[in-house]
């Protein structure tokens, strides 16, 4: 099992913005931001595949399963719906008493629109993406990855849970 | 659905409190289409040279999380996608 690590995503998102003379390539501000959402999604499916299989059996073929079982979709509208005032009624029952609280609803803010960035950078040709952009891409991941490890063990807990065990 | 004009007053208030005035030159919103193909804003943030090595990432964030909760407060339901960009970034022309 090789568990991707974000730092290095963000470091090679770095190097591709950084090391060249004059402004980047287009295909590399691309890679970085994409590299960005990246490590915000490998980290966070390697969060909820480490809490309900376990760091130590990582190399087991259930632990490939869980990690494979979450989509970027679905992460997506997962994300969106923790930062609604409300939640729709059948996510209700499953979320923590005082809510899930703002440091998730805060990453998941980042996520949705990290993932909507990746998508322009993989696929829109008729937008030009810049430096500046990609630097801030980085920071934000980073920063929502930060406040996702700050939040308490509970709301994690109640997040990661639905995230792998979607209600129905 | 805001008018341009108060979407841009919402978003140079909170892109100011967050990344403070030292950073921010100006802000630009137009219409969009998002992945999934629903209404979007696009909303570009125009920040100052060297500012992007300078803001750190906790304050693009709560100026995301601020932009989203001040337009679904204001009634917005259009996804904003939040762009930063330098004056010379946005005049910039030709693929590299």
């Amino acid at each position: 099992m090789a568990v991707l690590n974000p730092d290095h995503l963000f470091e090679q998102a770095n190097k591709l913005i950084t090391i060249q003379v004059g402004p980047p390539r287009q295909v590399d501000i691309r890679r970085a931001i994409s590299a960005a959402y990246y490590a915000t999604f490998h980290a966070t499916i390697t969060a909820a595949a480490d809490q309900f299989i376990g760091v130590t059996n990582r190399d087991t073929s259930r632990y490939g399963l869980v990690y494979r079982s979450v989509s970027h979709a679905w992460l997506r509208d997962l994300c969106k719906e923790v930062q609604k005032p409300t939640l729709s009624n059948k996510f209700k029952p499953h979320a923590p008493s005082n809510g899930f609280g703002p440091n998730i609803t805060a990453f998941a803010a980042a996520v949705v629109e990290l993932q909507e960035k990746r998508h322009a950078a993989d696929y829109d040709v008729m937008i030009r993406m810049n430096k500046s952009d990609a630097v801030l891409a980085i920071s934000t991941a980073k920063a929502a990855l930060r406040r996702f490890n700050k939040t308490s063990k509970a709301r994690r807990l109640a997040y990661l849970s639905v995230l792998l065990f979607p209600p129905r | 659905m805001l008018d341009e004009k108060r979407i841009r007053e919402i978003v140079q208030e909170v892109a100011t409190a967050n990344l403070t005035s030292a950073n921010v030159s100006s802000v630009t919103s137009s219409a969009a289409i998002d992945s999934e193909g629903h209404d979007a804003l696009r909303i570009t943030i125009v920040i100052k040279p060297g500012s992007a090595s300078r803001i750190k990432g906790d304050a693009t964030l709560d100026t995301l999380v601020g932009i989203q909760d001040r337009l679904r407060a204001e009634g917005e339901e259009r996804f904003p996608i939040v762009e930063y960009a330098t004056k010379k970034e946005l005049s910039a022309s030709g693929g590299s």
